[in-house]
């Protein structure tokens, strides 16, 4: 048999279909069921993003720049302390 | 639906956008709910098995990868949920198609002879198709009728790809033998989609 010709058969299948009213009680079933689950996660996940957008990253960002500055101005003091001419 | 519009539908699930799943619903509703009628062969089981598999994908869109494949994954749940009534309810399935399925409208202007020829062919079609063994039945319904690749077949049913290309070309086979085919000639794309004559033994 020719794979094709068989498949092609297969294809040409119509669809059948549920009851209007039945597809409309699934869909509105599901969509229920998307919303209560999908919200509350939703919600709780857009107010931890902008918690890290507005404060962990800047502070974050800012504590490390700080820590490194204040290590690179600590380590030439103590250069200069020693009276070395090279810093490390 | 094409690839980038099924991915856009995933991420609005995963943000439980409804407006996305009614995109998904229009686009599988009835491949579906045509899959597990043809799969349960009873109308009652197919609208359950079809409503617990868009719950599901409802009460786990927001784990859905973003790169998932909507058809196979709804596959998946539906042959599963079938296999599991049948081994709940110990009775497999019944011995001939839904009726609905041999009284849906055929599409498209064709002549009374041309559309009774049609008709009574995919009659016969589905007959054969309702009287296969389940894992044979399911391949040609997964692969022939929805188009899914052999691979994405084979991650329905659960096999590797090597035993479903098996399985389907014993599929066809018996579909062929149930049919009364010897080898039928090669046809044309018009012969096909008016479900014309056929080589037959």
């Amino acid at each position: 048999m020719h794979e094709d010709e068989l498949l092609a058969m297969l294809r040409a299948l119509p669809c059948a279909d549920m009851d209007p009213r039945r597809a409309r009680e699934v869909r509105d079933r599901a969509c229920a069921t998307l919303g209560r689950r999908q919200r509350p996660a939703a919600r709780w996940l857009e107010a931890l993003a902008v918690f890290y957008d507005q404060l962990v990253e800047p502070v974050l960002v800012g504590a490390l720049a700080a820590g490194f500055l204040a290590w690179v101005a600590g380590r030439c003091v103590e250069a200069l302390s020693k009276g070395s001419s090279v810093f490390f | 639906m094409d690839r980038e519009t099924e991915l856009e539908a995933i991420a609005g699930l995963k943000r439980g956008d409804t407006s996305a799943f009614d995109a998904v619903y229009e686009e599988y509703r009835r491949r579906l709910f045509s899959f597990a009628l043809r799969l349960t062969g009873r109308r009652e089981n197919a609208e359950e098995i079809v409503q617990e598999t868009w719950l599901r994908l409802a009460t786990r869109a927001a784990a859905l990868r973003d790169d998932t494949f909507l058809g196979p994954w709804l596959f998946t749940v539906a042959r599963n949920l079938c296999i599991s009534s049948w081994r709940s309810s110990a009775s497999a399935l019944s011995g001939g198609p839904d009726p609905d399925l041999l009284e849906v409208p055929d599409t498209g202007g064709r002549s009374p002879l041309q559309s009774a020829e049609a008709s009574e062919f995919r009659q016969r079609l589905e007959l054969a198709l309702a009287r296969l063994p389940v894992p044979y039945r399911e391949v040609l319904l997964l692969v022939g009728v929805e188009g899914l690749t052999p691979s994405e077949a084979a991650g329905v049913c659960g096999v590797r790809p090597e035993a479903l290309r098996k399985r389907l070309e014993r599929a066809r086979d018996m579909l062929a033998e149930a049919l009364g085919w010897e080898r039928p000639r090669t046809l044309r794309a018009s012969e096909v989609a008016h479900g014309g004559t056929y080589a037959r033994g």
